[in-house]
């Protein structure tokens, strides 16, 4: 009887003990907003509902163009982009990137491999030392983050090309390399030529005659790399052939003076780096670059229609 | 002892245990959950301002201050409207989206751009700097009428003030304009401050105090941006005179000094000696104009004859030649020591003007003034027509207002913290009185 009125008393002490505990871990409401649905009240419901059709539901992709400085690198001074350019570079990008992908690589592509993060900045981001601007980024093979968007001009398809479509080609190219590598022997064309600080000081011209397609694709292999895809999708034949006239000359420097022959074919070495890189896509993504860039010219002649 | 008694212990032991993890919170509720209600009621507080909002922005906290109007929407829009130097001295309004955020606290931004705003954050050229100001804000403090932001990056403390349903925002900014006007236009003289040590305050028209700071022989500078208010300015922060902060200024009933609202003490005057105005208006290189609003019937009897002449003399069915206005102005020339009366006859175009000449003999607040019976060529032919041209260029009521000048005066001025307008009264005729007004454009911020 002594160790039944012990065995009682004990288990009553426990459960008393677990309910004085139960009371400490009860949780209390969740404290984020859990309902998924958009605001029908925002003044941007229209647009937000978009997006969440073209993109989050069909590539799982968050197509961010409200800027929260803690989204956003904190080294630079930013502004967020407006609301009207927003939704004009939202409907481009998808019209010349991810129509034009879908066409040639199929729907699953970009699904796939698609970045699931875009972020819009209004601004450029300016590097005042060295008086550069960055237009473009590729994080972790996730995020593309597109700068200057608040100084878009749907009609002005030079300028398209030029700041934002090479600079998200060149963005996802690295997001490519960065799921499948390039081949390490696109590293030797240009060994030793390579200046990740001083590129910016260079010419067109110059860089070309080195076998580069842009000044910047002459800071280091991988920006060569997806400087070769970017330019070469983006640049019309008549574009194009100018680089490579450039580079079968001795470069020109800031001044127009005529530069001494560093003996390198620029010609040769920058369609030798485009045969690689249309290889390694086609081998590594089956995407064919030429039947890729006959789609986005053809749709750059009907971007009016948007 | 009985078995039962080291039950009960023990089980007091364990009882006592299993509660001394118990703590009394502070908060009824968690601190997530507390931010979250802080969002709330904070939007519900942006949204409760019919009218909206003045915003009295500092980019950094040594620029000029900066007033814009906000309204926040129901639906996450934020109606932005400005005039000042960055919108070219024209109203801008501009929308774009707001939200509170969860961050260091409740955060207010605007995450989508629009021109008013984000001008001030913009990395422009040449630099990729721009005027470094905030677009994100953690809300400090907030009350039924003011909220206190501070930007996030930059920390300076940006003011919201409720505006009454009572004003409009054009009426507002109207009122802002003629403070900044009051105290800054016209080139306004330094301010000065004497305490133990003596301050000097200039380049106010900037916003930006330039504070020169004396004493026994010693002196140091330091600048002090503020921004104008209603009532008069505010410092951006609190600024030490002789050990006392103060940072907010009321215009004085009589418009002579920037009163202290924290140390009543400290009144910011005018540098210049208003009892010697007769010397601050030969010294002032300032073309005064006549102001019939405040001129007595006396004189504006002959003014309207002045400008009936005028608009009788030159009329035109011409949109280009016809009349647009006719000023009376008055300036001192250094070069000959002599006051000009000048008519300007204004037509779209172009402009028409004669003067004649004044001696004057000054004596601190008094003036006398007398015809040297000299002028140029057009100024001669509008007073009696010499020169004898046909037809008469004779100007009635011109020869009346020189004689009305030629005279002595008593001079003051309604606002001796900027005199912008001084008054002659007759020392002979008190009926007879006259206001000239200087009225330089001025930028306002």
């Amino acid at each position: 009887m002594k160790e039944n009125l012990i065995a009682l008393a004990l288990g009553g002490l426990f459960l008393l003990a677990f309910y004085s505990c139960l009371q400490e871990e009860m949780l209390n409401p969740s404290t984020f907003d859990t309902s998924d649905s958009l605001d029908e009240n925002a003044s941007t419901y229209a647009f937000d509902a978009w997006l969440r059709t073209s993109y989050l539901d069909t590539y799982n992709l968050d197509f961010r163009y409200k800027l929260e400085d803690v989204g956003a690198d904190m080294n630079y001074n930013l502004v967020p982009v407006s609301t009207a350019k927003a939704e004009e570079m939202a409907k481009l990008i998808k019209y010349l990137w991810f129509d034009a992908y879908n066409a040639v690589a199929g729907p699953d592509f970009l699904k796939e491999n698609g970045p699931r993060i875009i972020h819009l900045i209004g601004s450029p981001a300016y590097n005042p030392v060295s008086g550069t601007i960055v237009l473009g980024t590729a994080e972790g093979g996730i995020k593309v983050t597109i700068y200057r968007c608040n100084e878009l001009d749907a009609n002005n398809i030079d300028m398209l090309n030029e700041y934002y479509f090479k600079t998200m080609h060149h963005e996802f190219a690295h997001i490519l390399h960065q799921k499948r590598n390039y081949p390490t022997e696109f590293g030797n064309f240009s060994i030793g030529k390579y200046n990740p600080l001083g590129w910016q000081n260079k010419t067109d011209s110059e860089a070309a005659s080195m076998g580069f397609v842009s000044p910047y694709a002459s800071g280091q292999v991988r920006e060569d790399f997806v400087e070769i895809i970017a330019n070469y999708l983006v640049k019309s034949d008549d574009d194009w052939n100018d680089i490579l006239t450039m580079a079968s000359k001795n470069g020109l420097n800031a001044k127009g003076i005529e530069l001494p022959d560093d003996g390198i074919d620029g010609r040769t070495l920058i369609l030798r780096k485009l045969e690689m890189a249309s290889k390694w896509l086609k081998n590594s993504w089956n995407i064919d670059i030429v039947k890729l860039r006959n789609e986005i010219i053809e749709r750059e002649k009907t971007i009016k229609i948007l | 002892m009985r078995i039962h008694n080291y039950i009960f212990l023990l089980f007091s032991l364990i009882a006592a245990f299993s509660c001394q993890k118990q703590e009394a919170d502070i908060f009824p509720d968690s601190p997530m959950v507390r931010l979250n209600e802080a969002l709330k009621t904070n939007t519900a507080l942006l949204q409760s301002a019919e009218n909206g909002w003045a915003m009295e922005y500092f980019a950094t906290s040594d620029s000029p201050g900066y007033t814009l109007f906000v309204k926040f929407k129901s639906n996450g829009e934020a109606v932005f409207s400005a005039k000042n130097d960055l919108t070219k001295n024209r109203v801008l309004m501009d929308s774009s989206v707001y939200k509170t955020i969860g961050d260091n606290g409740p955060v207010l931004t605007f995450n989508t751009y629009n021109k008013v705003l984000h001008t001030f954050s913009n990395p422009v050229n040449p630099d990729g700097y721009g005027l470094e100001g905030d677009y994100e804000f953690i809300i400090m403090q907030s009350s039924a009428d003011t909220i206190v932001l501070q930007g996030k990056k930059r920390a300076t403390t940006i003011l919201l003030t409720k505006i009454p349903t009572t004003i409009s925002w054009s009426n507002y900014r109207t009122a802002l304009e003629d403070m900044n006007t009051l105290l800054f236009a016209n080139d306004a003289p330094d301010l000065s401050l004497q305490l133990t040590d003596k301050y000097i305050f200039s380049e106010g028209a900037s916003h930006v105090f330039q504070i020169l700071k004396e004493n026994s022989g010693l002196s140091s500078s330091f600048s002090a941006p503020f921004i104008v208010t209603r009532s008069g300015i505010r410092f951006h922060s609190p600024v030490e005179f002789d050990g006392k902060k103060s940072q907010i200024f009321d215009l004085s009933a009589d418009k002579s000094a920037l009163v202290s609202r924290e140390n009543a003490e400290i009144k910011l005057t005018t540098s210049i000696d208003v009892g010697n105005l007769s010397n601050f208006l030969i010294t002032s290189p300032k073309v005064w104009k006549y102001d019939a609003d405040k001129s007595s019937p006396k004189v504006n009897q002959a003014y309207n004859l002045l400008v009936k002449s005028c608009n009788e003399r030159f009329a035109s069915t011409s949109p280009t030649l016809k009349v647009k206005e006719v000023a009376l102005n008055f300036s001192y020339k250094p070069t000959t020591q002599l006051f000009a009366l000048q008519l300007s006859v204004i037509r779209m175009f172009t402009q028409l003007n004669g003067e004649v000449y004044l001696s004057s003999t000054p004596d601190l607040n008094t003036i006398s003034m007398l015809y040297n019976e000299s002028g140029d060529e057009n100024g001669m032919r509008f007073y009696d027509n010499s020169g004898g041209s046909f037809p008469s260029q004779l100007i009635g009521g011109y020869k009346e207002m020189v004689d009305i000048f030629s005279q002595s005066f008593t001079l003051s001025t309604e606002q001796s913290i900027n005199p912008r307008s001084l008054k002659f009264v007759s020392k002979t005729d008190e009926t007879l009185w006259f206001t000239v007004t200087c009225n330089s454009l001025v930028q306002f911020f």
